[in-house]
């Protein structure tokens, strides 16, 4: 079991704050501030990966293998999507991809900046 | 390179240039790697105030292609002629153990920073304009006989795309959604277009604005020779929309203006269908670029955390990718 007084998340939490509440304020020059922000933007991603990497991973190894017919490492089974994709005919095409890629992404993004909103669909007609 | 050795540059190779005595002032740099600078400055010449940039050496860590200073201001020097609203080049500065080769260019007036063209109430009439008078740059761009810019490297779509996917192969990360989007846009080529001077980086956030509009269009170092449509493409790609999403045209404006001025400008018939394409290459190149920045990090050759953070971006490509593809 994890260490939990602190857990490795609270402990991100804390320096997240002091860095935000106590540092930021009294740095005067712009381009510090500025990698400061983006220094406490890379802890909070840090932070969603300990919290949800771990099934994200184990939601792709899932996704992936059943969508190849296969077992195996995460890593090797993106590495057969990859051979799958070179060696069929127009796979952009194929809406079952699409649709596991799409899961897949959408749960990397929920890690590495969950604001971020992306582009909507063309019907719409505001794109 | 020390501010005093800087200046006093400066202020020989202007006072060289206007043949009368010029003194520098509120030298203020604004962007700067190792090796290369953005400086902005003022110059008294003849008791005239002129507010000038310097820009100036190569850094060894810039995007592959990515132009020399000379190259970018013979470019400058050609689209400025043309009548584009970009700064005039005032002077080249050679290469010294002061700085590295550049140029000096005049100081434009107007706001680059995305976040106020977005909110000032003083760029509110601009943001009803800018997509169409990009649409109208963008095409008298385009219009200029390719063969009088011979400082750039031609590309054709098919080759850009290969070397494209070809660094992000070499950087060892293996992410699907950047491979299907590859063979996207090599199976579906898109509508030939005659070869035209591409800007390579026409974005919010690389145009200056005033309460008019559109005033300058910055940062031409990865121009070259292909198909223009890449430029609307890239234009109206989601990460320069900056959270403003439903704006697809630099988070600003919409397609339909951008197209209007752009087709009537150049007597052509781009649709969003065509401009799908080139977001897709849009997206695909900024993914590259992320995995580029990062990879300085990564090997040490450059260690930053900006760097390094800025690879955790790709995610943001790969859910756009998707989407556009779903649509494709």
């Amino acid at each position: 079991m994890a260490i939990e007084h602190p857990s490795a998340e609270q402990l991100l939490e804390a320096i997240s704050e002091f860095l935000k509440q106590s540092i930021l304020p009294a740095l005067d020059a712009p381009a510090l501030s500025y990698q400061l922000r983006v220094a406490i933007n890379g802890l909070g991603i840090v932070g969603r990966e300990l919290n949800a990497g771990g099934s994200q991973q184990r939601d792709e190894q899932v996704l992936l293998a059943e969508f190849l017919g296969q077992q195996g490492e995460l890593a090797t089974l993106r590495e057969q999507l990859r051979v799958h994709i070179e060696g069929s005919d127009a796979p952009y095409r194929d809406p079952a991809l699409l649709e596991m890629l799409q899961k897949i992404s959408d749960a990397k993004l929920a890690i590495d900046n969950p604001k971020y909103q992306p582009v909507p669909p063309l019907g719409a007609g505001i794109r | 390179m020390t501010d005093m050795a800087l200046v006093r540059l400066l202020e020989d190779c202007l006072s060289a240039h206007w043949q009368s005595s010029v003194t520098i002032d509120n030298v203020k740099q604004l962007t700067g790697g190792a090796a290369s600078q953005t400086t902005a400055f003022d110059a008294w010449a003849e008791g005239t105030l002129q507010p000038l940039i310097l820009r100036c050496g190569d850094d060894e860590h810039q995007f592959e292609n990515a132009l020399t200073k000379p190259t970018e201001a013979s470019l400058l020097e050609l689209v400025y002629q043309q009548g584009l609203p970009v700064p005039e080049v005032i002077a080249h500065i050679p290469a010294s153990d002061v700085s590295g080769a550049g140029f000096v260019m005049r100081r434009l007036a107007g706001e680059a920073l995305p976040k106020r063209i977005f909110n000032d109430a003083r760029y509110a009439t601009a943001r009803e304009l800018l997509a169409g008078q990009c649409g109208a740059v963008l095409a008298s761009l385009h219009n200029i006989d390719p063969r009088r810019a011979a400082m750039l490297e031609s590309v054709s779509v098919e080759d850009d795309v290969l070397r494209y996917r070809e660094r992000y192969r070499e950087f060892g990360q293996c992410l699907p959604v950047f491979d299907l989007a590859f063979r996207y846009l090599l199976d579906t080529p898109p509508t030939p277009r005659q070869a035209a001077i591409v800007h390579g980086d026409f974005r919010n956030g690389n145009i200056l604005v005033d309460e008019q509009g559109l005033s300058g269009v910055l940062d031409w170092e990865l121009a070259h020779i292909g198909n223009p449509i890449e430029d609307l493409g890239w234009l109206c790609v989601n990460s320069w929309r900056f959270g403003h999403v439903d704006k697809a045209v630099g988070g600003f404006g919409d397609k339909r203006a951008l197209l209007e001025t752009y087709n009537r400008g150049r007597e052509t018939d781009v649709t969003e269908r065509e401009l799908a394409y080139w977001e897709v290459f849009g997206v695909l190149k900024w993914g590259v670029i992320c995995l580029y920045q990062s990879a300085i990090h990564l090997q040490g050759k450059q260690r930053s955390v900006e760097r390094a953070v800025i690879g955790r971006r790709l995610s943001e490509c790969e859910a756009d990718l998707i989407r556009l593809l779903k649509e494709g």
